[in-house]
């Protein structure tokens, strides 16, 4: 018999403490198996939720209200210019500067291989860095060279960014015009101004490492200074076209607070992020557990408890499919679809006898995910959620606990130890059959283009020698066979001493094991995976919203839409704000505060 | 020279190609990786080995693993033939791990032939973090890679705070307050004095709780804990070295390529 997975100690007392001593038998009956919620194809349907990592830092933001305090915004009518931003979270200090160049009439898509070419770029600094250093570090965003740009340890990373242009200029023009832009327009583009491209941290180009945060640090949590890095920019984009608009016309206004919060913060990411998720296993492994079982607690709990909350919740999620567009809906369930999906359950969940027997949750789940599509069914789990956020805000909390997992050798584990962890958590990677050629068909690999990840064809495209790591069905399978030609009672030490290489393996089958949603189960490198699955799995685990595949490498959507504006987070407001109802325009009310000091 | 700042994750990042390039595997170099930032946080000059050790580490990488045997009194024994600690350290502090760990003892494992003796305090590290007290006794070869480091012995302690160290050369004694098992790494050092121009590299480890931190312990935690906030002080050369490492990895680009990557149905 294999050994069940077990949930981490820190997340059962999580579930004692909802739920009571019995709460973890409770709860186990309503979690997914992996091999229901891990594959590529179920992942790829999963959407944002209250767990997701922009969420959670939006929680921390308005709870510990924030202050983003613009200190400087100049900007030129074509958008050139430079802004600095102070930043307080207790007594914390942060200071953001961004360069925005003239607009040069190129939509750039935001690849890796743009290199620095990008429409702005931004850089946050720990801490209050003199003028000096602020205009240093200005000079390197103004080269837009990335093989000489290098910053330094007192920056978290930067953020480069491109407009969308139609979006950006339809806005620009309507303020120039004394006129507010019209929601549906915002909305038909998925509601950004601006486009991230990457965040250049944690590292990169000389920042600072994730380890070199200060204890306590509000960004030393995984991904906050990535997203908080994405929140800014939205503000530039926000700022940025109101001082255009103000260079361009005397009698421009500024955004309402209803459309300024309506606009969010628009992402592109390809095919690297398979790769990272290959990379960092222990990362899916904490955000699937947390997300399951926040999911689970929602399934053990009677409809009757939030079914009017979870009917408010449907409203507003259809209200946003209804109303935001994305370009491109071959890869993904169309949003009318999903309206039409949602429509059915909310009327399923409205006629639920609020007497009688308890009906419970999971029961409405089972439905939802036996008739309709997986992206409904997953939209309703992250409302399911939504619904309980007590708990889901206390799961989160073992996000940064389970990513700082370390991964070493166990050295003397004993050979049949380790071919029994193998069988219990990898025979749906032993069965697999990769002997067919299809089934190794691709690999990864970087270019010459800046080092752009690639996905080639194994003996067609060049430096397979060089190709990243994705294969951990076949490093499961290799590892097998090896196991094979050992003793039981050898430790693994032993092995490694042979093939150094094995240690990697053997330590990520060690590190892994018991861990309830621990791999991908798909292999990456078949004829059949689409990188795009995992891109929006990956997207929506940060966070992002309407993740639209562009092409099956390709990935688009939106962050923070709807998230509160800086006055509203310095202010500590209620943080329910994702799924944004598209602003009418009969009731906009006065121009936003604005963030100067 | 003016250093660069290079941070501890770029190191380990960009590193673990650098060596790909090299011709470690994806295993053996991800491995690598974090002994070369450790290395270049706490002693520096360790980006200088992929520069100044380039055509050694890649000889050496191309030779078969070393054959481990082990002698009459149960220490395991190898000849690197030239490879590099990045490669085979690794491997013997694994098997002095699972040594001590497995009979409540000592583990013990000589190299002898290898190069990159600088990683040692590195290897010291990791042992220390799995809760070994270890001596490690390194004396560089003939072949050891430029800037040369002085042979000596580390002795790498758990403590409560991490793993703490202290450093002598072959004429020291080791430290009184060492466990009593430990002291037999004495025999290393005569062996590291007797090796000439072979290069020898030694673990002895012992399981250990968590200790005080030793009086006259050396300042490597804290030089780590800078370089996480500030980032290490290399070399412009260096760093240099190690993007263009890198960049041997990156696949020519083609019209093919770029739609490897972009839009379109592929």
């Amino acid at each position: 018999m294999p050994s069940e997975p077990k949930v981490p100690d820190f997340l059962c007392a999580v579930v004692d403490r909802f739920m009571g001593p019995d709460g973890g038998a409770r709860i186990a009956a309503w979690m997914r198996s992996p091999d229901l919620c891990m594959t590529p194809v179920a992942m790829s349907a999963m959407k944002s939720t209250r767990t997701s990592f922009a969420r959670v830092l939006a929680r921390h933001m308005i709870r510990d209200r924030w202050r983003i305090v613009g200190r400087e915004f100049n900007c030129d009518a074509e958008g050139d210019g430079r802004a600095i931003y102070d930043i307080s979270i207790g007594a914390h200090r942060l200071t953001y500067i961004a360069r925005m160049f003239r607009w040069d009439g190129v939509e750039k898509v935001g690849r890796r291989s743009d290199g620095a070419y990008r429409d702005m770029c931004g850089a946050i600094f720990v801490g209050t860095p003199d003028e000096r250093r602020i205009a240093e570090e200005f000079a390197v965003l103004e080269t837009r060279d990335a093989d000489t740009a290098r910053s330094r340890g007192d920056v978290t990373g930067w953020t480069p960014a491109n407009r969308s242009v139609r979006f950006f200029d339809h806005v620009v023009d309507q303020l120039a015009a004394g006129q507010q832009p019209d929601p549906a327009v915002i909305g038909s583009g998925a509601g950004y101004l601006l486009r991230n491209g990457g965040y250049l941290g944690s590292g990169r180009y000389g920042t600072l490492s994730v380890e070199g945060y200060p204890a306590g640090h509000p960004l030393s949590h995984p991904f906050f200074g990535d997203l908080f890095g994405l929140l800014l920019v939205r503000q530039v984009s926000i700022d940025m076209v109101e001082a255009i608009a103000a260079a361009r016309s005397p009698n421009a206004v500024r955004l309402t607070p209803e459309i300024a919060r309506y606009i969010g913060v628009g992402n592109s990411s390809g095919q690297g992020m398979c790769v990272a998720l290959q990379r960092w296993p222990h990362w899916v492994a904490t955000w699937m557990v947390v997300r399951e079982l926040s999911l689970a607690y929602a399934k053990a709990q009677p409809v009757a408890s939030q079914a009017p909350r979870m009917l408010a919740l449907l409203d507003r999620a259809i209200d946003y499919y209804a109303s935001v567009q994305v370009p491109n809906d071959e890869l993904i369930v169309p949003h009318h679809v999903i309206v039409t999906n949602l429509t059915s359950i909310r009327d399923w969940v409205a006629d639920v006898p609020r007497v009688g027997p308890a009906m419970f949750w999971g029961t409405l789940a089972a439905r939802a995910t036996a008739a309709v599509d997986a992206e409904t069914a997953e939209q309703f789990h992250a409302l399911l959620i939504e619904c309980y956020p007590e708990f889901a805000d206390a799961a989160a909390d073992y996000l940064p606990i389970g990513a700082a997992r370390v991964r070493d050798v166990q050295p003397e584990m004993p050979v049949a130890v380790l071919r029994r962890l193998l069988h219990d958590g990898y025979g749906w990677a032993l069965r697999m059959d990769l002997g067919n050629s299809e089934a190794r068909r691709h690999f990864w690999y970087h270019s010459a283009d800046n080092g752009e990840q690639r996905r080639g064809d194994r003996g067609v495209d060049p430096h397979e020698e060089f190709e990243s790591f994705i294969d951990h069905v076949g490093m499961t399978q290799r590892l097998a066979a090896l196991l094979t030609a050992y003793d039981d009672d050898a430790p693994v030490a032993e092995i490694i001493a042979d093939q150094p290489d094995i240690a990697y393996a053997i330590s990520r089958v060690q590190y892994l094991a018991g861990l309830p949603y621990s791999e991908i189960r798909g292999n990456l490198g078949s004829a059949d995976f689409l990188p795009s699955q995992l891109i929006r799995f990956f997207l929506a685990c940060l966070g992002m919203e309407c993740g639209n595949p562009l092409s099956i490498r390709y990935v688009r959507g939106v962050f923070f839409q709807g998230m509160r504006l800086p006055h509203e987070i310095a202010a500590g407001t209620q943080d329910d704000w994702a799924l944004p109802e598209q602003p009418s325009v009969s009731h906009l009310g006065a121009a936003h505060p604005g963030i100067a000091a | 020279m003016n250093a660069v700042s290079v941070a501890m994750a770029e190191i380990v990042r960009e590193g673990t190609w650098a060596l790909r390039a090299l011709g470690y595997p994806y295993g053996t170099a991800e491995r690598a990786a974090s002994l070369l930032a450790w290395t270049e946080a706490v002693h520096g000059h360790g980006l200088a080995m992929l520069r100044l050790g380039e055509a050694a580490i890649a000889a050496g990488a191309a030779r078969p693993a070393p054959g481990w045997r082990r002698d009459a009194q149960g220490i395991r024994q190898a000849d690197a033939h030239g490879k590099c600690l990045f490669e085979c350290g690794p491997p013997a502090l694994d098997l002095a791990t699972a040594a001590a760990r497995l009979h409540g003892g000592l583990g013990r494992a000589v190299l002898r032939g290898a190069i990159g003796t600088r990683l040692s305090g590195a290897l010291g590290a990791i042992a220390a973090r799995r809760a070994l007290a270890a001596v490690l006794v390194h004396a560089p070869g003939a072949a050891e890679i430029a800037p040369v480091p002085p042979p000596g012995w580390i002795c790498a302690l758990p403590t409560s705070e991490g793993p703490a160290f202290q450093a002598g050369s072959l004429d020291q004694a080791l430290p009184a307050m060492l466990p009593a098992p430990l002291h037999v790494a004495a025999e290393d050092i005569a062996a590291a004095r007797a090796a000439g121009n072979e290069g020898f590299f030694s673990i002895a480890a012992l399981s250990c709780p968590p200790m005080e931190p030793p009086p006259g312990a050396v300042d490597w935690p804290q030089r780590l804990a800078l370089a996480y906030r500030t980032g290490a002080q290399a070399d412009p050369a260096d760093l240099e070295t190690l993007y263009l490492l890198e960049m041997r990895t990156w696949a020519p680009t083609s019209e093919r390529s770029r739609n490897q990557a972009g839009f379109g149905r592929y």
